[in-house]
């Protein structure tokens, strides 16, 4: 037993010998839906490769959170991950089956040989120098190390890149608020064909009068956060017999502080009661729902952003807006901004940002109208990247999509790590666009590409080439955006 | 006969099925997007797509 010495400002922990678990060539640290990207990647460019999640399940918010809706372009192992989705009835419209979704990505990560360890949490870095060369974790199993020649961090916080020693940055810039925090619930039992067909549906698809009328009537206790109330449609339940199950993104937490336990605890209680105030409120309100019941609400709280490692380059809101492009592309995506109001309810699709003294509003495109919060002066304040407005506001989005660089997967500081998915390098609006599923996952694959190819030349990953990586995620059928631009070395 | 999709009811305005959609069927404004029937060629694809399911099927019978 180890002796614990009391002391004026806490407890010192006594000195002791970490077992080391085991050894890999690659240990991915967070097996959400980007450290699938990143596991099989490098399982399957043969590197030792770990996964190490702290839920009981893979894929993150897109399983675990009821997030199921794998947006964004379809390429790479996402493809194939929404291929098999398919097979097993588990995909459409863009929505997918959060159940189906775990076992699809239990079998795609085994079968490329990586191992997995659940239920476990990183708690620190093993450091060389300025080189991370494995991590303790903490699990049933107690405190051990594990050693790796290399360590994606696609853990969401970045807990890898913190322990490491890597700079970040938490927040919007203006107050360090990060975006508002959902609890998913699941509703079964719905005829969504009623509701499809439904006036509301047609007319009032916010359910803007109908939370009016909630509280008129006293059944909603407080005006309802008026997020767009996103609902998934899971597939593979018999259509057209009433008996439809949706997911719904509407209980919000703001004023999160992620980072820490106690106010992740308040979020889950907070969270809980919301989603019982809702789901009643639907049950009563929304046609369709009205013998519908709670399946669950999500056993993974929807943290949107927290730490952002300070990389080679910082993605900002203007690249997002402007559909920046860059030689390093390591994949594209297509979203403009998507902040749930940190502060205050609604959602914004833009961000504000002071040019020659002037405060400006900047949305990527049109999808800045479909906010639920609006910058002071209304929509007419919107603005895109070039201070066009009103009628002569451009819809960038419409015509290309925007690259997410290398640079933005590898810390300024501490060598032999990247990271990927939403701990990315960039700015709040910029990390805003390009958390979707999709384009996590996307990253996470280039994050285990580029490992493999620093461990075939052993170099440090900030070294490795981008053109050979771009060549061998364009083998993999990644989508770079080669077929709309020559990139440069590559398919010019 | 001539099965072409049109957007009828909830688009959120994301504008994700004027990005896929092939021939430029399909334009997106302040009130939501659009598709054009003469444009249209039927593929499905928007449908597929749009996560909102604010998107149908017709089936139009020319004059």
């Amino acid at each position: 037993m180890l002796e614990y010495r009391r002391e004026e400002d806490g407890i010192v922990e006594p000195q002791r010998v970490l077992p080391v678990e085991s050894e890999y060539d690659v240990i991915v640290a967070g097996g959400g839906i980007a450290g699938v990207g990143a596991a099989i990647a490098a399982a399957r460019g043969g590197a030792r490769t770990l996964v190490i999640e702290q839920t009981s399940g893979l894929g993150g918010l897109a399983t675990m959170g009821l997030v199921n809706i794998p947006l964004d372009y379809r390429s790479g192992i996402g493809e194939e991950m929404i291929r098999e989705l398919e097979a097993v009835d588990g995909h459409w419209h863009r929505n997918s089956d959060p159940e189906k979704h775990k076992l699809v990505l239990d079998r795609m990560v085994r079968g490329a040989g990586c191992d997995i360890l659940f239920v476990t949490s990183v708690v620190d870095a093993v450091m060389r120098g300025n080189a991370i060369c494995g991590v303790v974790i903490e699990s049933k199993s107690g405190r051990q190390a594990i050693l790796g020649k290399r360590v994606i961090d696609c853990s969401g916080d970045a807990d890898a890149a913190y322990y490491a020693g890597c700079e970040y940055s938490v927040g919007r810039e203006s107050d360090g608020y990060v975006q508002g925090c959902s609890l998913e619930f699941r509703l079964g039992g719905v005829d969504w064909d009623a509701y499809q067909n439904s006036e509301c549906k047609a007319n009032d698809p916010r359910w803007e009068a109908l939370i009016e009328q909630g509280l008129q009537a006293g059944d909603l206790p407080y005006p309802i956060d008026n997020h767009l109330n996103w609902m998934t449609h899971v597939p593979g339940r018999p259509e057209h017999c009433g008996m439809d199950e949706v997911s719904i993104c509407f209980a919000h937490s703001r004023h999160c502080k992620p980072l820490e336990v106690r106010d992740l605890t308040r979020m889950y209680l907070e969270g809980r009661e919301q989603c019982d105030i809702l789901w009643k409120f639907i049950r009563t309100y929304v046609p369709g729902f009205g013998k519908s019941w709670l399946i669950d609400t999500a056993p993974l709280l929807g943290v949107r952003d927290s730490r952002r490692v300070l990389g080679e380059y910082t993605l900002t809101g203007f690249d997002v807006a402007r559909r920046a492009k860059f030689d390093d592309v390591i994949t594209i995506t297509w979203r403009g901004f998507d902040v749930h109001n940190p502060t205050g309810p609604g959602n914004q699709k833009w961000f504000e940002t002071v040019i020659d003294g002037e405060t400006r509003y900047i949305t990527a495109g049109l999808d800045g109208y479909g906010s639920s919060s609006f910058p002071p002066g209304g929509p007419d304040a919107l603005s895109d990247y070039l201070g066009r407005t009103g009628e002569e506001l451009q819809d960038e989005r419409q015509k290309t999509h925007y690259d997410v660089p290398y640079r933005c997967l590898v810390p300024q500081k501490v060598e032999n790590l990247l990271v990927a998915g939403r701990c990315l390098s960039a700015d709040f609006p910029g990390q805003s666009a390009t958390r979707l599923v999709m384009c996590c996952n996307a990253m996470g694959e280039a994050a285990g590409h580029a490992m493999v190819l620093s461990l075939k030349h052993d170099i440090a990953p900030r070294k490795v080439d981008r053109i050979e990586l771009q060549r061998r995620l364009i083998d993999a059928g990644c989508n770079l955006g080669q077929s709309e631009r020559a990139i440069p070395g590559v398919t010019d | 006969m001539k099965t072409v999709y049109a957007v009828t009811r909830g688009c959120t305005k994301c504008g994700w099925c004027a990005h896929e959609c092939q021939v430029g069927a399909i334009t997106v404004d302040r009130d939501g997007a659009h598709i054009d029937p003469n444009k249209c060629t039927g593929c499905g694809c928007c449908y597929d797509n749009c996560a909102s399911e604010a998107i149908e099927k017709r089936i139009i019978t020319p004059a």
